[in-house]
């Protein structure tokens, strides 16, 4: 019978939570792990997961979903994690994964936004042997530009006026004080650790297949960020997928996101040899 | 997701249950709950969070297109079910039978209206309760309240210059009937008489407030809950962000108008507001000044 078990399971010194997957019947020998967007893109989008780790447990293959430190039910506070962290997490959750399903062969990370970001970074580094990476950030200080913005557009609801501005909020952060947007508190060290990605430069040594996906709700052309990522990777396939953003707040509910979970399902089925 | 009081011979013999707002998660807005349950178990209570049918880490299927008709159907009560399974397992599993409830927004209202039906419930913590109907059809501008009104016409004067407002207003995907009304329409002071809703009736009966409320968006589950909850002598904590539009409507599409018939009950009811704070509560202050509120309250009532 499937299973879903919820654990808890440690990384040095802090615990982190996540939900096991395993198919009832005898695992293919990859499994995936799968990795959570940016605080509250974590929360629009986990349904999404949840039903796509079923998806994958139903076809045999187990999944261990888990959120990293000072997300979600994990340990921690939010500023307290950084990108090496996350990276640790991604890592400690892969060795969880053989640990617990001793069948496993191989670990496939599948991972949305800046959890994609993180699971292509930890694929350069670790023995994967798939990676599928659903709409990648791919420059990090863009995407810390946006996170600051809803800083300042919770200031203009709150007080109508922008009381400290985006260069301000900059130096309260290389001061030491931390940051809040949309509730969660930024230190320096996340937001210079992401500010720092640079994915199309950082991928170095990843050989194994990879999927790319540009998530787009109109159809439009890949950006060519993405696509000179899918240059840099080189076993990689680049597709557009017809998607709502569910990983925000839309006027849509989406508990599947069928086009995204078709298009990456049909993709892991040709990787089997 | 349950926590265990740090103590256990502070164990109180209360337990609360956190009730997730909307389609979002046991764990809340920005870890909200966490907060919440992490403090309260500190506290010496047992706090249960957990994901209601069809959403999150929880079994089950949402079958509507729409976010707002999910709200709509949590507002009449979706997931009292499972409120009431939960009160059922912290029973048998942990001998438990006084329960506080507690959320946000949907999680308010659904807090609300379980403990209207089971007298387990013996407190509500209601932040950002919704007192009307939220489904897709209902025309917005016709039952906003004035205090609404005023905030969205100074947003909507900011957005004269902003390009993609305009860029948004010409590709017809902005409410005009809102923005007709809020612009060019005076709209009645609150302290005469709120949009949307009739004057107070004279006899403070339950059923003169449903007569009148029943011209009103006002969700009916609401006064009808509220109404059940206070009467029968169980303590209302409801705690509304200032900016919140939700605590605008409570206030002048209910309390106001309806406050006097419950002037003998009113050590039952707690209404407090949050100063520059939103809806999800995301400044850390007012995070941090909210869990004092709700733990000095519970402390007090519930210990």
């Amino acid at each position: 019978m499937k299973k879903e078990t919820p654990l808890f399971f440690s990384n040095g010194t802090w615990r982190l939570f996540g939900f096991l997957h395993t198919p009832d019947m005898q695992p293919r020998g990859i499994a995936y792990v799968l990795c959570y967007p940016f605080a509250e893109e974590r929360l629009w989008a986990q349904r999404v997961f949840v039903n796509f780790a079923r998806e994958l447990a139903h076809r045999g293959d187990p999944v261990l979903r888990f959120d990293f430190k000072g997300n979600g039910d994990s340990e921690g506070k939010f500023e307290d994690g950084d990108v090496e962290t996350y990276l640790s997490d991604i890592e400690t959750a892969m060795r969880i994964l053989r640990a617990k399903v001793p069948e496993v062969t191989s670990v496939g990370l599948i991972g949305l936004r800046l959890g994609a970001t993180l699971a292509a970074l930890a694929a350069d580094r670790n023995d994967v042997s798939r990676l599928v990476l659903w709409d990648p950030i791919i420059d990090g200080h863009q995407y810390m530009q946006e996170v600051l913005r809803s800083n300042l557009m919770t200031q203009t609801a709150i007080f109508k006026e922008i009381q400290r501005d985006r260069r301000m909020l900059i130096q309260d952060l290389m001061d030491g004080k931390t940051v809040n947007a949309d509730g969660y508190d930024i230190g320096r060290k996340l937001y210079e650790g992401i500010s720092g990605i640079r994915l199309n430069e950082q991928m170095t040594r990843y050989g194994n297949r990879c999927l790319i996906v540009q998530i787009d709700n109109r159809g439009g052309p890949i950006r060519q960020k993405i696509l000179d990522l899918g240059n840099k990777i080189a076993n990689s396939s680049v597709v557009n997928v017809r998607e709502e953003p569910f990983w925000r707040e839309i006027k849509t509910y989406n508990g599947k996101a069928e086009n995204l979970s078709h298009t990456t399902l049909e993709w892991l089925d040709s990787c089997i040899d | 997701m349950m926590h265990m009081p740090q103590d256990s011979s502070r164990r109180k013999r209360t337990a609360i249950i956190l009730l997730s707002p909307g389609i979002k998660s046991h764990i809340g807005p920005h870890r909200l709950y966490v907060n919440m349950a992490e403090r309260y178990s500190k506290d010496g209570y047992v706090v249960l969070r957990f994901d209601f049918h069809g959403l999150a880490d929880s079994e089950g299927d949402v079958e509507e297109t729409f976010v707002a008709d999910i709200y709509g159907s949590i507002e009449q009560g979706r997931y009292v079910d499972d409120v009431l399974a939960a009160m059922d397992y912290l029973e048998n599993e942990q001998g438990i039978g006084r329960i506080v409830l507690g959320g946000l927004c949907g999680g308010a209202i659904t807090g609300l209206i379980a403990g209207s039906f089971d007298s387990r419930v013996v407190g509500l913590i209601g932040l950002g309760i919704p007192v009307i109907n939220a489904s897709t059809p209902m025309n917005q501008s016709k039952y906003m309240t004035a205090g609404q009104a005023a905030s969205l016409r100074s947003s909507y004067f900011e957005k004269l210059r902003d390009v993609s407002a305009w860029k948004r207003f010409f590709s017809f995907k902005s409410d005009y009937r809102i923005i007709w009304r809020i612009l060019f329409k005076k709209s009645a002071p609150s302290s005469v008489q709120p949009a949307g809703i009739s004057p107070a009736p004279d006899c403070g009966t339950k059923q003169a407030v449903e007569n009148s409320l029943n011209d009103s968006n006002v969700n009916m589950l609401f006064p009808q809950a509220f109404h059940k909850m206070v009467s029968s002598s169980r303590r209302l904590l409801l705690i509304f962000s200032e900016m919140d539009r939700l605590y605008w409507e409570f206030n002048e599409k209910f309390w106001q108008p309806y406050m006097q018939i419950y002037q003998d009950k009113m050590s039952f009811i707690d209404v407090r507001i949050l100063k520059n704070a939103n809806h999800i509560i995301s400044s850390p202050d007012s995070q941090k000044e909210m869990l004092d509120w709700t733990s000095g309250w519970l402390e007090e009532n519930h210990s």
